[in-house]
């Protein structure tokens, strides 16, 4: 493909409509009966939003029982552990709500790598900072359970999120719900560090992280539905 | 569009008669037909109102405003598609937007409508991605880098996009040459 086509060329074409722009505009459509909301509005809504999403970790929190070895865990650990889900939530965060330089959000090819590095980063980090898999006679009923209560951890910060953003992205819905589909499970991941002493990294991608891509995954499916202005 | 987002209602009528004439003439470009175009215009605006608070201070109100004429055209031919009538809409549109470009009697007016049909025609036999994209580059006069924002897409899909577009429109006018005799290729405005 001639990725070194001259765009110049384009003036060649003659416009079929060139004299559209002189005819006269219908009369503009009557403003809907709610007035919409401004930009401070919004701004402010979205803030609240996510005052509503941490609060609600935080009430989750308070009514699960926190892991029994939470108080023997050196700070250190249980931050790095807290931190690798925070960090994959910055980053998926930044990428949908970036404003970009023309106000229509990042670039496409960035928001992309942004929202594929959020989980990567997450997965990586996991890997790495992880302790060495130990044998867990019932893996997979663990990981469906943490799978579940992330899930729920989860729900209220999705729901939030798609509320708070509805018809609020002009171009690139999809990539940008996405995104916050990663960063709001990335946050119900970084609270099931307070909840689950499970530390192998096979259980903690699949059953912390697992939300992500599916949440990440129904953001692209549904994104453009619920967030294209 | 910046005093409108923060709440000057008063700001409606002047967004409107600057932005309107543009968002027009772009719907119009995509679909080929006025009275659609018409149409979509007032939707595209019942969409700028609902969206006013998320245009970002300091921005280019154009793109913005293209990229959700582009949205309402887009939920149109899909409508379209799943009423599964579109290529005839199309096609009845091809005709109705030939019909209002200007008459002129001259010879040369006639060759240079007869090309303008053609390539009009070659415009909406395009996948509406490519259409997309040729409209914003070559008649809105957009950036690469606001097409591709506008599209949703990275500069090199936006380019490849017009590209293609290029190829067939070109191919669609050089026969229509060969089957006169008489290049006819303008860049500036139609007599």
């Amino acid at each position: 493909m001639k990725h070194d086509f001259d765009l110049d060329r384009t003036a060649d074409f003659p416009d079929p409509l060139a004299g559209i722009g002189e005819l006269p505009v219908p009369l503009r459509p009557a403003s809907p009966l709610v007035r919409p909301p401004t930009r401070s509005r919004v701004a402010a809504l979205r803030a609240s939003a996510l005052g509503a999403a941490l609060l609600y970790e935080g009430v989750w929190l308070a009514i699960f029982n926190k892991r029994s070895d939470l108080s023997a865990l050196p700070r250190t650990t249980l931050a790095a552990e807290v931190a690798i889900p925070l960090a994959a939530a910055g980053l998926a965060l930044a990428a949908a709500t970036a404003r970009g330089e023309r106000g229509m959000g990042a670039p496409k090819g960035r928001l992309a790598a942004w929202v594929l590095l959020s989980p990567a980063v997450f997965v990586a980090a996991t890997l790495f900072a992880g302790p060495p898999d130990v044998d867990i006679e019932s893996f997979w009923r663990h990981v469906l359970r943490c799978f579940l209560v992330t899930g729920l951890l989860g729900l209220g910060p999705l729901g939030l999120a798609a509320w708070a953003f509805r018809r609020g992205f002009v171009a690139a819905p999809a990539w940008r719900m996405a995104g916050l589909g990663v960063a709001c499970s990335a946050i119900a991941a970084a609270s099931m560090t307070f909840l689950c002493s499970v530390g192998s990294p096979a259980h903690v991608l699949v059953g912390h992280g697992g939300l992500m891509v599916v949440a990440g995954l129904g953001g692209a499916l549904f994104g453009r539905r619920l967030g294209e202005a | 569009m910046h005093r409108y987002a923060c709440g000057d209602d008063g700001a409606l009528d002047e967004v409107y008669r600057l932005g309107a004439p543009r968002v027009r003439a772009f719907l119009a470009r995509l679909c080929a037909d006025l009275a659609l175009a018409d149409d979509l215009t007032q939707d595209a605006f019942l969409r700028i109102y609902r969206a006013r608070g998320t245009f970002v201070a300091g921005a280019s109100a154009l793109p913005w405003m293209l990229a959700i004429a582009r949205n309402a055209f887009r939920d149109h031919v899909r409508r379209e598609r799943v009423r599964r009538n579109y290529q005839a809409s199309s096609a009845e549109g091809q005709s109705r937007g030939q019909s209002i470009l200007p008459d002129n009697s001259s010879d040369r007016a006639v060759i240079a409508r007869q090309m303008l049909g053609v390539a009009q025609q070659a415009l909406m036999k395009l996948p509406v991605r490519q259409r997309e994209a040729f409209v914003l580059l070559r008649f809105e006069g957009l950036s690469l880098d606001e097409a591709a924002q506008v599209l949703g897409a990275t500069q090199a899909a936006a380019k490849i996009l017009v590209h293609r577009a290029c190829v067939v429109i070109r191919e669609a006018l050089d026969r229509e040459d060969k089957g006169r005799g008489v290049p006819l290729r303008t860049s500036g405005p139609i007599p």
